[in-house]
Order: structure tokens, then sequence, then C-alpha cells
């Protein structure tokens, strides 16, 4: 495990974590070492421990920038200046000297030197204080004691106040608490620092807590329990919660250095009890009571309207312990809250005081001298790291103002970016490792495009799909599921907009480019098959008349169960049409439905559509195309792929390329639709292309751009005159028989040129090619090839 | 076929006024060389109805996709990629 974590490809496999961790480290770290100025390790450790102390206050008051500003004046001051007449000094008295003379002018200015030497020679008049009489903890509570002199009063009452708290303390025997495993130390350390403010009171706590008295311990037992006396039903308040622990000495293990016990017991004595109205005794561990302790702080942070009553009855119920005073409502709560991990008294501390030991740490220090390395120690280190950390960073956070909050947060939120986008990064290099599997999948169908490029398929595939998605600009290439689409299509289809797009569409007319001779040799028969070409010729006031009733005729259309069904009203419909019929009605569709979108329509024509009254199944068919039914063509296509042959399905993109496409002229939806049509039968682009190539002598080209500038600039104009079957049919008769034959617009045609061009279109409407399917679709085949004669006859009896 | 329609945010099919509109005020889903592309199509009569119209067309091969995904069904046109900006949700086209 180690060697892989060390190795680098632990680093490669998990960035992402890596970045994590780095985000981590940055939260972990103490709030003065994040903005810490540069040039701060460079001073002594004094002068550090000064510039920390006075520009930590700034930090907490007036927020981070304010704190970096301070420390780089101070380090500014202090870096070219030789060591001042307070060097001798400890550290805190110098801070006293620092604080008095801050007032007097920039450090090194002589006004300041001169009250620092002033400083220095009053303190010398008071003995320098022996701190080592008192334990750290207790020297942490006379420095905190004296802070208030050391702050306004100057040095020489500081340390006044130190020596007349170390005498007091001299008087006192000292309270041996090396026996006492690290959680029991702690905890009653907590509870006098808790109490008192006062360097006496404080040893004299823990002289009677510890019970540095002969009180009888039962050795070697395993367990020592603490019999605590509870007052009555309400010992969970603060006084009677430290009470409780007062009133029982704790009773040291026997022998020093001897393992610590699990639990102690605490005995109350009868006449404790009495006197504490304690009428029972019960059992509890050391960590109960510890527990207890907790509550009974929070209780009396919340109660505190009511500290003289605690006060009262600890007087009542400690009568062997001499009572120190209370401490302030604050520092009782404060420390008392946080007394199982101490990260209270930790940070209230380094507020007030940076540089003196806390009583939380003189705890963990003391217990490295004591083996007692049980699970709840750990327990208990990793709650004050963990609980340390949280505040390091909300504190960080907290005093972080304006652009630095802005960037700090920034910095934070990079990372979890860079994360973002490489998962985003490996999701997508999975996707198109995907698309090149399902592409490999379709070419190797593709004999055609096998034979002509060899290269690895890999690479091939692979420059495809970098052109394919370079000219889709990176677009979103999520595809659902056509299923998905359909369920969605009610909610989709915009019913008004669509049909206002069908408003501005011309009339539809599947053979346009035959309008003019139709209209001069329409017959009798045409019309029957057509009833709807035959009304095209309407006057337009019946169009005008129409427009509200097709209108309605949309809505209707539309509004009509749709939500109910997976198919399309044409779908449903062709579910009920004769079995023998249903692929001929498919066909049309598409017919009607590739004609409509080329414009092949006179705008009167679709309202006559709408217009009529019991339509026929053609005219019916005619309703939806116009109406833009993307899911009747969707149900038209997929009813032919799923009910014809191959061979029909071949024969049916040979119909429509005879019936729609002119030579020379085929429509770039054309293009797009029969790709797809292609694919969705069954063919492919390779049989496609081959197929258009035989049929008229040209490849098919490549599939149209029509929202790139680029392609359209590739366009001839004659190319989108050609395309523009409305265009063409108001040309002269001449005009529109070179177009349909795919014969030069200008100049003189030559017999054989016509000749050429009329054989290929009647090869494509051969119908030997169309023997799989229906008689109307021979029919319109014939159709379609006396058009083409009628052309060749024209421009033949021109030229000759 | 770029949907510029969704990402000017326009309906499908909507007046030219709106969408010389919304390409003066693009979003930020079209920008750069695809806005002057959008400006260049959109703004021209003939290009516009033929986007129009090709736009139809993808929408209807958009939904009838699942021929593609299905046997004999062939996606040699890669319509899968090319379809993914047409799908139908109204949120999405607005």
């Amino acid at each position: 495990m180690q060697e892989y974590f060390g190795s680098s490809l632990f680093f490669d496999q998990h960035r992402a974590p890596a970045w994590i961790l780095a985000v981590v480290f940055l939260a972990v770290l103490p709030a003065d070492r994040v903005v810490a100025a540069d040039g701060l390790d460079e001073l002594p450790s004094a002068q550090q421990n000064i510039v920390n102390r006075i520009c930590l206050p700034v930090q907490y008051s007036q927020g981070t920038a304010a704190y970096r500003a301070c420390l780089n004046n101070e380090i500014e001051a202090r870096s070219s200046l030789p060591p001042s007449a307070d060097s001798s000094l400890s550290f805190d008295e110098q801070f006293a000297v620092q604080r008095t003379c801050r007032s007097t002018g920039p450090i090194g200015s002589d006004q300041h030197t001169k009250c620092i030497e002033q400083q220095v020679n009053l303190i010398n008049t008071e003995p320098a204080p022996n701190l080592k009489i008192a334990s750290i903890d207790e020297q942490h509570v006379i420095q905190q004691a004296c802070s208030q002199i050391q702050s306004t009063q100057g040095g020489r009452a500081y340390r006044r106040c130190v020596n007349e708290a170390l005498e007091t303390l001299n008087e006192l025997p000292s309270a041996n608490l090396s026996s006492l495993s690290f959680t029991d130390r702690n905890t009653l350390q907590q509870v006098c620092l808790g109490r008192t403010n006062d360097a006496r009171d404080y040893r004299q706590c823990l002289l009677g807590l510890a019970g540095n008295s002969s009180e009888a311990v039962a050795e070697n037992t395993p367990t020592q329990r603490v019999s605590i006396g509870t007052s009555d039903s309400s010992a969970t308040t603060a006084g009677a919660a430290q009470s409780e622990l007062n009133a029982a000495p704790l009773k040291p293990p026997p022998a020093p250095g001897a393992a610590s016990p699990a639990a102690t017991e605490i005995s109350v004595s009868p006449s404790q009890a009495e006197s504490s109205q304690i009428d029972e005794t019960v059992n509890n561990t050391l960590a109960e009571a510890t527990a207890s302790i907790t509550e009974a702080a929070a209780s009396l942070s919340n109660n505190a309207s009511e500290p003289r009553q605690t006060a009262a009855t600890q007087q009542i119920q400690i009568p062997s312990i001499p009572a120190p005073p209370l401490p302030s409502e604050t520092s009782a709560t404060t420390a008392t809250s946080e007394t199982p991990e101490t990260s209270e008294t930790s940070e209230t501390s380094a507020t007030a005081a940076p540089e003196q030991p806390s009583a939380s740490a003189n705890s963990l220090q003391l217990s490295e001298t004591v083996e007692d390395s049980t699970t709840k120690n750990d327990t208990a280190g990793f709650s004050f790291n963990m609980a340390d950390t949280l505040k390091n960073l909300q504190a960080t956070l907290n005093d972080l103002s304006g652009t630095m909050r802005l960037l700090t947060v920034a910095a934070l939120a990079l990372p979890l970016l860079m994360i973002v986008l490489w998962l985003l990064f490996k999701r997508r290099e999975h996707e198109g490792r995907y698309r090149n599997v399902a592409g490999a999948h379709n070419y190797d169908f593709d004999p055609v495009l096998a034979d002509i490029d060899n290269r690895d398929s890999d690479l091939r595939l692979r420059e495809q799909a970098n052109n394919l998605f370079a000219d889709d600009e990176k677009t979103n290439t999520n595809v659902e599921t056509a299923s998905s689409a359909r369920k969605e299509k009610n909610e989709s289809f915009d019913n008004n907009e669509r049909h206002k797009y069908d408003q501005e569409a011309s009339a539809f007319d599947p053979q346009p480019d035959y309008d003019e001779a139709r209209t001069v040799k329409m017959d009798i028969s045409e019309i029957a098959a057509d009833p709807v070409s035959a009304e095209a010729r309407a006057p337009d006031a019946i169009d005008e008349m129409f427009e509200s009733a097709a209108d309605q005729t949309v809505a209707l259309n539309f509004d009509s169960d749709m939500s109910s069904r997976d198919s399309s009203e044409f779908g449903e419909w062709l579910k009920t049409q004769p079995g023998d019929k249903r692929l001929s009605f498919a066909i049309e569709f598409l017919i009607y439905w590739i004609a409509y979108a080329d414009d092949r329509y006179e705008p009167s024509l679709r309202a006559k559509v709408f217009k009529m009254k019991d339509p026929d199944e053609h005219t019916q068919i005619k309703r939806w195309v116009l109406q833009n039914d993307i899911y009747s063509f969707s149900d038209s296509v997929r009813w032919v792929q799923t009910h014809a042959s191959e061979t029909q399905r071949s024969q049916i993109i040979d119909l429509l390329i005879a019936l729609l496409v002119i030579e020379r002229a085929l429509t770039p939806i054309q293009n797009t639709l029969f790709r797809f049509l292609a694919d969705a039968f069954g063919i492919g682009q390779v049989k496609l292309g081959a197929r258009f190539r035989r049929a008229f002598d040209y490849s098919l080209p490549q599939l149209p751009r029509v929202d790139k500038p680029d392609w359209w600039q590739s366009q001839s104009e004659e190319q989108k005159f050609r395309w523009n079957a409305r265009a063409v049919a108001k040309q002269p008769q001449d005009i529109q028989f070179r177009v349909k034959l795919g014969l030069p617009l200008t100049g003189e045609l030559q017999p054989a040129e016509v000749l050429a061009c009329f054989q290929r279109a009647a090869a494509r409407c051969n119908p030997n090619q169309f023997q799989q399917l229906g008689e109307r679709e021979l029919a319109m085949v014939e159709r379609q090839l006396s058009k083409f004669e009628n052309a060749r006859d024209s421009l033949l009896e021109a030229v000759t | 076929m770029r949907n510029y329609f969704k990402r000017l945010n326009l309906p499908s099919f909507t007046d030219k006024e709106s969408i010389l509109n919304a390409l003066n005020k693009p979003g930020k889903k079209l920008s750069g060389q695809g806005l002057e592309d959008a400006k260049a199509i959109l703004s021209n009569d003939s290009t516009l109805r033929m986007y129009q119209k090709s736009f139809i067309q993808y929408e209807a091969m958009r939904a009838a996709m699942d021929c593609i995904e299905s046997s004999p069904g062939l996606d040699t046109n890669h319509w899968q990629a090319r379809l993914g900006n047409f799908d139908l949700r109204p949120q999405d086209n607005y």
C-alpha cells in the first residue's frame, strides 16, 4: 500500500484525489500560516512572537488583509534594526514593553527607542520571576490573570503581578497529577481552569480534586469506581455537575507508573452526601462524569441567568475543598464547553495571549510522559485535531474580506473545477471510444470503403470522426433514442408555429417540374389519380376562404389524442388500412414528403387539401405531409423498414429517385433524406452512391451543409436555380424541358445529347426495377416516363 | 448541421425579425465563427429558407432515429452524431 501511494502510478491514475488532498492541505493550515508574510521566519523567534502577538488581534478584528499589512509593517520595521534594549526580557515582558511604547512612534525612532529603554529600566527594578516553580498550566493561569495589566500598565507592573502570583503559589503544595491518565488529568485541569483565573485558586482546585490527601485508594483495582452523589434530579446543571466532581475526590492509582485504570470510582462520604442532600450513590465511570461535565457546561451556558444559585450549590456541596471564586460567565462557558477536546480553550487563549501555552497543550505535553495510549485518548486527539482544523479554516474564511475572500474561494474552486473537467474528459473519451466502435461496426458492412481505404481502421475512423465533429463544432452529441423522442413529441410539437411555417409554404405538387405541361395535357385519369392537383387550379378566392378552415383542421389533427399513442395519426391510420395497401401508402407518404420538403407546392393547393370533405386516402396522406408531421414521417420510414423486404426497400429508393430527382438538380434536402432512408432501409451510403451513379452517371454529392456559408459558396447559381422547382416552372417550356432532362440551360443542344439524357431518365423509370412494388408505384413511374418522353420530343423537335 | 435556433434560444419556427434580433444579441452558446456563420445563413432569405426546410428534415430524421439504431438500419452517415442537436425537447429550443 505504501509503495502504491508513493509511486508515480498513484498520481498518474489519481490526479483528482491528489488535488483533493492539496485542497485539504491548504484548508488545514492555520489561519496565520496561510496569510503569513514573507520574511517573518527570518526574524528572531522572540521578534516573531511579538510580531504575531501584535498582529493577530488585527487579523481577528480587521481581517486577513489588515493582518498581512500589519505583518509586513512590523517585519520591515524590525528586520533592519539592531537588537533593542528589551531583548533580554522574556517574551511576555517584551510584549508589555512594546505595547506601552507603541504609541510613542515608529519602531526604531528615537522616541520609541527611548521609551523602550525606560521601560526596561523600570522592569529591572523588579526581580525576575521564577516561573519554574509553577507548572505550565499554572503559568498559563498567571499570565492570563496578568494579561490585563500587561496590556495596560506596562512591563514593570506585569512582572510584579507575576511575582505576586508566584508567591501565592509558593505557599501551597504542588499538585502531583503525574499518576493520572491523560484523560483524567486533562479533565481536572479543564474543570479548574474553568473555575478560576487565579493561580492560587487553580492550584487549590487541583489539590482538592486530585485528592492529594491520604485518602484510601483501592490499589491494583482494574476499575476505580466513582460514586458521585447527586443532589437531586437536577444534577445536570452546571453547578451540580461540577460539584459532583468536586465532591468526589479523585483517588489516584496506588503506585506511580502503574497502568491507569480504565475508570475511577469516586465516593462521597455520608457526611458529604448529607450536607449536599445527596441521598443516593450511583456508580459511574470517569468517562461518564466527563460527559456529565460537558452536559453541565452546556446547561451552564444556557442557564447563565442563575450563576449565584449554582455557586451557592457548590458552596454547600463542597465542604472539604476550598471553594475558589467562580470564573466569569464567559470563561466558564468557554472552558467547560470544550472540556473533552479542549479546543475552545486553546482557541480563546490564542486570541488573548497566543503565545502562552494553553491548558490543552499542557495536557498534551504531559500526556507524553504517561504511557496511556488508549483508544479513547487517540479519539480525543483526533477530535481535537479535526475541531482545531475546522476552526482554523472557519476563522480564515471569516477573516477574509472582499477580494481576498473571492480569491480564496476561486483558489479552492479551481481544483474542483479541474476535477470536474477531468471527469468530463474521461467521460467524453469513453464516449468517443464507443463511437469509434460503433463506426467500425458500420464500416465493416461497407466493402467499397474498405477497398478504397486500407489504412488502419481505427485511424481512419478517428479521422472521420474528427472531421465530423469538427463540422458540428463539438456541440452536444448526446443522442437519445428516438423512442424517447417519440414520447416527448406531444410536448415539443408547436402546432401554431408549425402551422405558421405551413402558411408560408407553397402548394403541394409531387411532380411540380411538370406543372405547365400537365396544365396542357391533363387528362381524366390523372385527375382521378391526383384530385388535389386538379383542384389546384381553383381560384385564389377559395384559398383565402379556406385558410381559417385549414387552421382548424391542423389544430384538430394535432390535438386529437396525440398524447395517448406512441404512433402518429398516420401510423394509427396505416394500421387500419388493408394489408395490401399499407406499403403503397407508406411509399406515397414518402414521395409527398420529399416533394413537399422542396417547396414543390403552390400556396393554393394546401388550402384545397384541407378544404375537401371526406378526403380519400391520398388526400389524407397529403394532409399529414402538409402538416409537417415529423412523426408520421418516422412511422412511414419505420413501417417500410419493418414490413418491406430488402428488395422492396431498394426498389423504393430507386422509385423515389426516379420520381423526384432530376438530373443535375439533386436538392440538398433530397440528398439528405435519401442518405437517411438508405441507412434506415439497411442499404448504406455506398450502395446508395452506386445506385445514384448508375442512374445519373455522376457521383452522389457530399452531404449538404446548408448551415455553412462555405458550402453555399461552392454551389453555382445555376445549381441553385435547378433546385428551385417553382422558379423553373415559371420559365419557358424549353428551359423546363432542359431542366427536366438535366441538359444545359443555354446553348444549342445536340440530338445525341438530348437522347443520352433521356435514356438515363428512361432507365431510371424502367418498370422492371420495381417489380416488387405495387401497381400504383408502377403507374407513377410510367407517368414520369411519359413526362421525360414529352421533354425529349419537344427538345428534339426544336433542334431538328 | 448546426442548430442555430437552439443556440439562439429561438423556436424552430420564428419570423426573420426575431432571428435578426437574436443574432444581434447572441447568448454564450453562439459566438465567434459560429455566430458569423449563423448571421450569414439566417440573414439571407434564400439560405434561411433552405436552412429552415432542412431543419424540419433533421427534426424528422431525429424522430425516426430508432430506424437507424434498429436492424436493418445502418449509420453510415453518422446520424447519431449529426442529429444530436435536434432533440425535440421544448426547453432546448426555447
